[in-house]
């Protein structure tokens, strides 16, 4: 045994290896601690907050959305309650099974699911990701019943528009829908989360701050089965602020109901401040499909309707104004002292210009007339020989001044400038020369002018009320729940054109004649004891002569545009009203009917005008009649 | 008992001894701190099963300090060759059961015969290399037999699967070879054959360790996957700050987001409660036992006594390095206990034991310098 041990000594070589050992372990333990100083120290914050979060499920309760409403209160727009299915990843044990199995609980495409999945793969695992909006009471009780399967899945209550009046002024009030993955990361909504929605357009898009509230938290302390385990801290959502529209509700209605067949715009607007009174655009669509996130069946069909269903036609759709346009062209003349009021100029059927000819709507027009007449039976001949007088440049600096060629300010997205020729933007956006010939069509609004309903009702009012062109607004003021004001809206005079008095009086008065002289272009808009006055127009969509056409066999979207704008009474004007008929399969006048109707409601529920007394005694007859009733239905 | 002897007694490292227990107290406070919220019980099965493996560990180092290690190294190769069996006899029924195969069960108590290997390999490699004189400098073709040794077992194990434990038996192995001595050429030829062999042995990996070695690259890349346990427990030992959330509010390991948390992370749910100063402490205490081993290694006048004792010393420094560097995120995950503080009889008598062989051969140190 000893010779055993004594042979083996250890020598110099091993020795300074199990030294250059012990250095290289030491070495070691000191990364250890550099890392560790890292980790804990340096990063040690951002870890306790991943930690905190990762045994915290939040789930976010969703703010319901403020109201819409009247003037008076009346609810356009409100909230109701809806059940999805939300997911949070970092719960879900596998995730591919477990989606496979909900796909085929509820009919739905796995493929969807994950492509849903993945779109929000970039957020923090714990967030839920909503995969099925606004389920069914049916669905809804399949997925409790499976809810053992489905760990990781829960049931989200949420707060979904509701529309009580359904396709009544979506435009103008807006669809809200899911925040998409962009959105979310754009700097204005930084205070929105994956499982927001939000305005996307209208009211809901411009007042999207104040409507939207605040969401509320709901953090559970999980194991990582993601079971509940601690204690449930709340924070309460606080549900956004109820606005007030300018908007009359009956008006409202009733405009909607007038235009829900045609294609266009009408609105309604206290001449005196701005105030938008009623406002519809149709074809209408249904804003509620959109909260849930369209389907693209629904969006294919809306998008493809040549109708336009999402367009605000009363302030994005920009058309020639036709003869509506004729009061620039005479308040130009006035005040360029070209004619006199009462001066009369001989108008025929036809004006020749040149080698071209220009025709009067009317052909059997051939007198000396003044404006008040010219304006009363829309006669193109007379404007065409002020036409040749007036440059385009200083024709359309009146349009200018009568805000037509900007926006009117509206608060609404999306607003259309409209635009008035000059020499020089039309050579430099269609790079053409002006000629002659185009101002006389500019005249009468058949040119390269186009208007939006909306200048052209801040322009006519502005005639009304002696000169003064007003931002028109739709918010009358912006309440949070606990009824502060948090925002009001006054009446904001943008500016006074400078045209002289007595010339918008002679304009005026011819608008009077429009409606109230028995040769007007408007007779039917008339309203008894009360001076509704106003202009019709019709823009030609494709140039031809009169009355050779059977209107019903132009295709549609062939047929003239009718316009129809005015203001009654004529003394302290209460109402302006615009109607765009698109289309229309009568002409011209017909758009002053749905004014006149409208007018008439408002002043009637100011008490300014009462329905004439034969209707009254006609329903006395009806009631009091001992007569089969189906002789008066017919009546 | 020898062990009273005052000439062996005298030369007992208290040092190492106090420094175990007080490693082992603390990983038992870290066992109790880190109970599901739901589960906390003074007689939770793990802290009480801990006790129990420790206490039995006591006795077997004093069991083991009372033999002479040269007598050890005498029966080195039963030893190795009993252990080998058992890992084999694992094996095959695994291959019966079609499941994991590292346990041997014993009733309450079952454990991994691999993890003895450690131990069997150092007294077998050591009992090989000092039976000749010592060389000082092995040759590729002195190196043959003393990597069949090394080898044999690591594939074996490898095969359980149980990766972690293969490595250390083969990075112990190599450890002794080379404080034994090789050749420069020896060595350039080894390096060259493990370049070419370990591309091989990569496709012989389980998807599950290649995944786990590729995640470790790429942590992120699959957060609820593989990468799932380095991400969770780096956000444990980071969570944990300066001076952590103290002791049983580690949430990471409390919520049971952490992975292994009373195995292979049990580092993480020491630092989410003790913070970047308790996490110094326990290093500082696995410092001192290390480089006092270091030292017992150093002052040995014997071959046998200075390979053993490296061999024993790798077995501890290379458990708690890599324990905590995976922990960390500076290594890949594979199952490497830290000494006297993961939960698990096995580890805690193969490190115990690791511990005796040291404290053994400080005792013996002069028996034959001063007969």
């Amino acid at each position: 045994m000893s010779s055993f041990y004594n042979e083996n000594g250890i020598l110099k070589g091993q020795k300074n290896r199990i030294n250059l050992l012990a250095i290289i372990f030491t070495v070691l333990i000191f990364i250890l601690i550099i890392r560790l100083f890292y980790l804990q120290i340096i990063k040690g914050g951002y870890y306790y907050k991943l930690a905190k979060n990762n045994a915290t499920r939040i789930i976010y309760l969703t703010a319901p959305r403020g109201d819409i409403l009247s003037s008076s209160g009346k609810i356009f727009v409100d909230n109701e309650s809806s059940f999805n299915i939300a997911i949070t990843l970092a719960h879900v044990k596998d995730l591919k099974p477990e989606l496979i199995f909900l796909a085929r609980l509820m009919h739905q495409n796995y493929n969807k699911f994950l492509k849903t999945v993945k779109k929000e793969e970039f957020l923090p695992s714990y967030e839920p990701i909503i995969l099925m909006r606004n389920i069914s009471v049916k669905e809804l009780s399949r997925f409790e019943v499976n809810k053992l399967f489905l760990p990781g899945f829960f049931i989200a209550k949420i707060p979904i528009r509701h529309y009580p009046y359904k396709k009544m002024g979506a435009q103008i009030f807006g669809y809200v829908g899911p925040i998409s993955p962009n959105q979310l990361k754009e700097k204005k909504y930084d205070y929105l989360n994956s499982s927001d929605i939000l305005g996307e357009t209208g009211l809901e898009y411009y007042y999207q701050k104040y409507l939207h509230g605040k969401d509320g938290e709901k953090r559970v302390v999980v194991n990582s089965h993601g079971e509940p385990i601690g204690k449930i801290i709340i924070e309460k959502p606080v549900m956004g602020a109820n606005l007030y529209t300018t908007l009359d509700l009956p008006l409202e209605r009733l405009a909607y109901k007038l235009m829900k067949k045609r294609e266009g715009a009408v609105i309604a607007m206290n001449p005196n401040n701005g105030k938008i009174l009623a406002m519809v655009s149709t074809p209408s669509f249904n804003p509620f499909y959109f909260s849930e996130g369209i389907s693209q069946k629904r969006w294919d069909k809306i998008i493809k309707n040549d109708q336009h269903p999402l367009e605000n036609k009363a302030i994005q759709n920009a058309l020639a104004p036709g003869s509506t346009f004729k009061v620039v062209g005479a308040l130009a003349a006035l005040s360029l002292h070209l004619i006199t009021p009462k001066e009369k100029i001989y108008s025929g059927s036809t004006f020749k210009l040149g080698n071209a000819v220009f025709y009067n709507w009317n052909p059997n027009q051939k007198s000396k007339i003044n404006l008040y007449r010219a304006i009363a039976e829309s006669v193109d001949t007379y404007f065409y020989s002020l036409g040749v007088k007036i440059s385009m440049d200083k024709l359309a600096s009146y349009a200018f001044k009568l805000g037509f060629g900007k926006k009117t300010g509206i608060d609404l997205p999306d607003e259309n400038p409209g635009f008035i020729p000059t020499r020089q933007l039309v050579y430099k956006i269609y790079h053409r020369h002006w000629y002659k010939g185009s101002t006389l069509s500019a005249i009468i609004g058949q040119s390269y002018d186009i208007v939006t309903p909306i200048q052209l009702l801040t322009a006519y009012s502005s005639i009304a009320n002696g000169g003064n062109i007003y931002r028109p607004y739709l918010l009358k003021k912006i309440v949070s729940q606990n009824g502060m004001v948090l925002k009001e809206m006054k009446p904001e005079l943008i500016k006074h054109i400078d045209i002289k008095k007595s010339y918008l009086t002679a304009v005026k008065k011819g608008l009077c004649d429009v409606v109230n002289k028995d040769y007007g272009t408007a007779v039917n808009g008339r309203i008894n004891g009360i001076t509704f006055c106003g202009k019709t127009g019709t823009a030609q969509i494709i140039s031809k002569t009169y009355s050779i056409y059977d209107i019903k066999k132009i295709p549609r979207k062939y047929r003239d545009n009718a316009w129809f704008v005015g203001f009654a009474p004529l003394k302290n004007p209460k109402i302006a009203v615009v109607v765009l008929d698109m289309h229309a399969n009568l002409l011209g006048a017909n758009a002053a009917v749905i004014a006149k109707k409208i007018v008439e409601k408002y002043l009637e529920q100011k008490g300014l005008w009462k329905p004439p007394v034969r209707k009254k005694v006609n329903g006395k007859v009806k009631s009091k009649s001992k007569l089969p009733g189906f002789i008066y239905t017919r009546f | 008992m020898k062990l009273l002897d005052n000439e062996y007694a005298k030369n007992f490292d208290f040092v190492i001894f106090f420094t175990v227990i007080i490693i082992s107290f603390i990983g038992i406070i870290n066992l109790y701190g880190s109970l599901s919220v739901n589960h906390k019980d003074f007689f939770d099965p793990y802290a009480i099963k801990q006790i129990i493996w420790l206490i039995i560990a006591y006795f077997l180092m004093f069991a083991i300090i009372s033999i002479d290690y040269n007598t050890l190294i005498e029966v080195a190769y039963y030893i190795y060759g009993f252990i080998f069996i058992l890992i084999i006899a694992v094996l095959l029924k695994g291959r019966i059961t079609h499941g994991a195969s590292r346990w041997i069960s014993l009733g309450m108590l079952s454990f991994q015969p691999s993890e003895f290997m450690k131990i069997g390999l150092v007294f077998a490699l050591v009992k090989y290399l000092t039976s000749y004189e010592n060389r000082n400098c092995y040759s590729v073709k002195e190196l043959i037999i003393p990597f069949i040794i090394i080898l044999l077992p690591a594939l074996l194990i490898a095969k359980e699967p149980d990766l972690g434990t293969a490595l250390i038996v083969f990075f112990v192995g190599i450890i002794i070879i080379y404080l034994a001595g090789v050749k420069r050429s020896a060595i350039l030829i080894l390096t060259g054959i493990a370049l070419f062999l370990g591309p091989v042995l990569w496709f012989h990996l389980k998807s599950y360790q290649k995944s786990r070695i590729l995640i470790f690259l790429h942590p992120a890349k699959d957060y609820l996957g593989a990468g799932y346990n380095i991400i969770q427990s780096e956000i444990a030992v980071g969570a944990g700050r300066l001076f952590g959330d103290g002791f049983g509010n580690g949430s990471q390991s409390t919520l049971n987001f952490l992975p292994a948390k009373h195995t292979d992370f049990i580092f993480s749910t020491f630092s989410q409660q003790f913070g970047f100063l308790g996490g110094l402490v326990l290093i500082a205490l696995y410092f001192i036992l290390i480089i006092g081993g270091f030292k017992i290694v150093y002052q040995t006048k014997k071959l046998q006594g200075f390979l053993l004792g490296a061999g024993a010393l790798s077995i501890l420094a290379l458990h708690t390095v890599i324990n905590i560097y995976m922990t960390i995120g500076l290594l890949p995950v594979v199952g490497v206990p830290l000494p006297f503080f993961s939960y698990g009889g096995t580890s805690i008598i193969v490190d115990m034991s690791a511990v005796a062989i040291l404290l053994n051969i400080k005792m013996r140190r002069y028996k034959f310098q001063s007969p």
